[in-house]
């Protein structure tokens, strides 16, 4: 198959300038402008504004909230719970950095190279990516499940009983359990997204190394990993946003718990809004989450300046 | 570098490794199948291939956990915030390339904003915004809210094709007698399939998946869409695995087939949307 499903650049035009009408029409783009800018100002920009104001107040979800001021954020960071929560979000963001960049683009490069049904394989891997959350969580909490899941059963069949585990139950393997799931859901994304970029590299430049006597891995080191650099750093970015946002998977398959051993962010907002009704704590913490996306937004826009897609 | 070119040592290990990766990959969904299909008994000794053929997991599955209300629920929702995110946003985007008014850009970067926004993120912005102003529990509440979240994506995208578009045309069928919305519907539209479709998948996809405003906005049973149907037969009930099973297929055949129809442009929708 010449052209591959990876092939996801779109075809680049002539670009033509606009000619736009002017002014005077003005009404008229107001005309198609304004049913999507009266939702988007209203769902996003004021509730972004009503979250900061409640962010300073506490509020049980009835009567007036009361103005506290910074209490809210005082009490996030003295709480134990809330930093163990935002070092599991880093533990998930350094794994799934270094698994997704290093082992998506390996796996890119090896199908990119010509290995027999590469296109099956890109298909299959992208697979997961689309399976609904809750449903890749349900699953996989039964595989893990003590009560013959699929995974304590084979290890059974292998004779390796006393490898037998709790999965998720066990505070030593839940949060691991938990990123064993979310890196067979999104593998295949990642290498996607470097086969997109090593379809952008001319295979005469992948040629030539070979024939100027380049080892395979001088290749990949020399040519490709440097003409890559860009689409890498982008796909770095972007992983460490999707591990900040992780909440289903956890919330499905532990709930944050045994013991918050995969307490996250998210699922620790979720709780002191949903079980404690403190809405002014969600809020505050709802408004560092948002403060935290901006800088690696800005991040990726410094770097996607570099790249061109 | 070329497959052939990787001494064979290395390649039959990769060999083995992408086989077994192949394998990780689709036991997951062969142990469901399996499990789906099975009597309630075998429950605990099950693999990657049934025991049975019991199709009446199904059948209980759609009728008595109430997942015939739920899956109806996300197919309108899904439809409907589809429906919604691509006129408004495809006109937003429409006005944008088209028109030369003021403030045009910086409304335009104010949309953009909002591609950083997950709904993880605004969940609580949004549930104190809608508990304020009494729209928790309704019929529209997911499909507007989704068609929203959803419109910076939609104007991103259809905003850069529109300009790839030769404006002639349009200039064309205003001289013809088209007024400004038949250029759009006529003319504009038609010429835009394949990134609608792009934009679109990725919406589906998405709105199909999410779940995290799903429990939150919605809490009236008869609303609830199938991922939060699913997280509460999952938290309430003594579970009965096949069932539950047979209900996690049914939810996955509608993205399974629209993948398989249209795998080529929902991996681009799904990449641009990464590369956003």
């Amino acid at each position: 198959m010449s052209d591959s499903i990876a092939n996801t650049q779109t075809p680049t035009r002539p670009q033509t300038r606009w000619s736009r009408v002017k002014r005077a029409n003005w009404l008229t783009a107001v005309g198609f402008l304004i049913p999507a800018l009266v939702l988007f100002v209203f769902f996003e920009l004021f509730s972004l504004l009503y979250n900061v104001y409640m962010g300073f107040h506490s509020w049980k979800g009835f009567g007036d909230p009361t103005f506290v001021g910074l209490a809210n954020y005082v009490d996030i960071f003295t709480d134990k719970l809330f930093r163990g929560a935002l070092t599991h979000n880093f533990i998930f963001m350094v794994v799934a950095l270094f698994i997704m960049t290093v082992f998506g683009l390996f796996l890119a490069i090896i199908l990119d190279s010509g290995f027999p049904y590469a296109d099956f394989f890109r298909a299959l891997l992208f697979l997961p990516v689309i399976i609904p959350t809750v449903v890749v969580g349900l699953v996989w909490t039964r595989i893990f499940s003590t009560q013959g899941g699929l995974l304590n059963q084979f290890l059974e069949l292998l004779n390796l009983v006393n490898l037998q585990n709790d999965w998720l139950g066990n505070p030593k393997t839940a949060l691991a359990a938990v990123l064993v799931v979310w890196v067979w859901r999104h593998l295949g994304y990642s290498v996607i997204m470097f086969s997109a970029g090593l379809l952008g590299i001319p295979d005469d430049l992948k040629d030539a190394a070979a024939l100027d006597g380049a080892s395979p891995w001088q290749t990949v080191w020399r040519v490709i990993i440097p003409l890559l650099r860009s689409v890498i750093m982008i796909v770095a970015v972007l992983y460490a946003i999707f591990a900040f946002k992780v909440f289903t998977l956890v919330f499905i398959m532990t709930g944050g718990g045994p013991y918050n051993a995969t307490e996250v962010v998210n699922t620790y907002m979720y709780d002191r809004v949903f079980r404690f009704f403190e809405m002014g704590i969600g809020s505050s913490i709802a408004n560092l989450v948002i403060l935290i996306l901006l800088v690696f937004a800005a991040i990726r826009n410094q770097l996607k300046t570099e790249v061109e897609f | 570098m070329r497959w052939k070119e990787i001494p064979v040592y290395l390649r039959i290990p990769i060999y083995i490794l992408m086989w077994f990766l192949a394998f990780l990959t689709i036991a997951p969904f062969m142990y469901f199948i399996s499990l789906s299909l099975s009597k309630f008994a075998d429950t605990y000794n099950i693999f990657l291939w049934p025991t049975s053929f019991e199709l009446q997991n199904y059948i209980e599955a759609w009728n008595t956990v109430n997942l015939g209300v739920h899956y109806r629920n996300s197919l309108y929702v899904t439809l409907l915030a589809l429906a919604l995110n691509l006129s408004l946003g495809s006109m937003a985007a429409y006005a944008m390339a088209r028109f030369d008014f003021p403030l045009r850009e910086p409304i335009y970067n104010f949309f953009l904003a909002g591609l950083i926004l997950s709904s993880e993120a605004l969940l609580i912005p949004l549930f104190l915004n809608a508990k304020a102003f009494g729209i928790l529990n309704k019929w529209w509440t997911l499909p507007v809210i989704y068609a929203t979240l959803g419109l910076p994506f939609t104007i991103f995208v259809l905003r850069a094709f529109f300009e790839t578009l030769p404006s002639e045309l349009i200039d064309a069928a205003t001289v013809d007698g088209c007024n400004a919305f038949q250029s759009y519907f006529y003319v504009m539209l038609p010429l835009s399939r394949s990134a609608l479709l792009t934009v679109g998948l990725f919406q589906f996809v998405w709105f199909w998946d999410e779940f995290i405003l799903a429990i939150s906005l919605i809490t009236n049973d008869d609303l609830r869409t199938l991922t939060a149907g699913l997280a509460k037969l999952h938290g309430e009930y003594f579970i009965d695995y096949p069932v539950l099973a047979a209900a996690l297929v049914l939810t996955v055949i509608p993205v399974i087939l629209v993948y398989i129809l249209t795998q080529r442009q929902l991996i681009r929708g799904m990449t641009v949307g990464a590369m956003k």
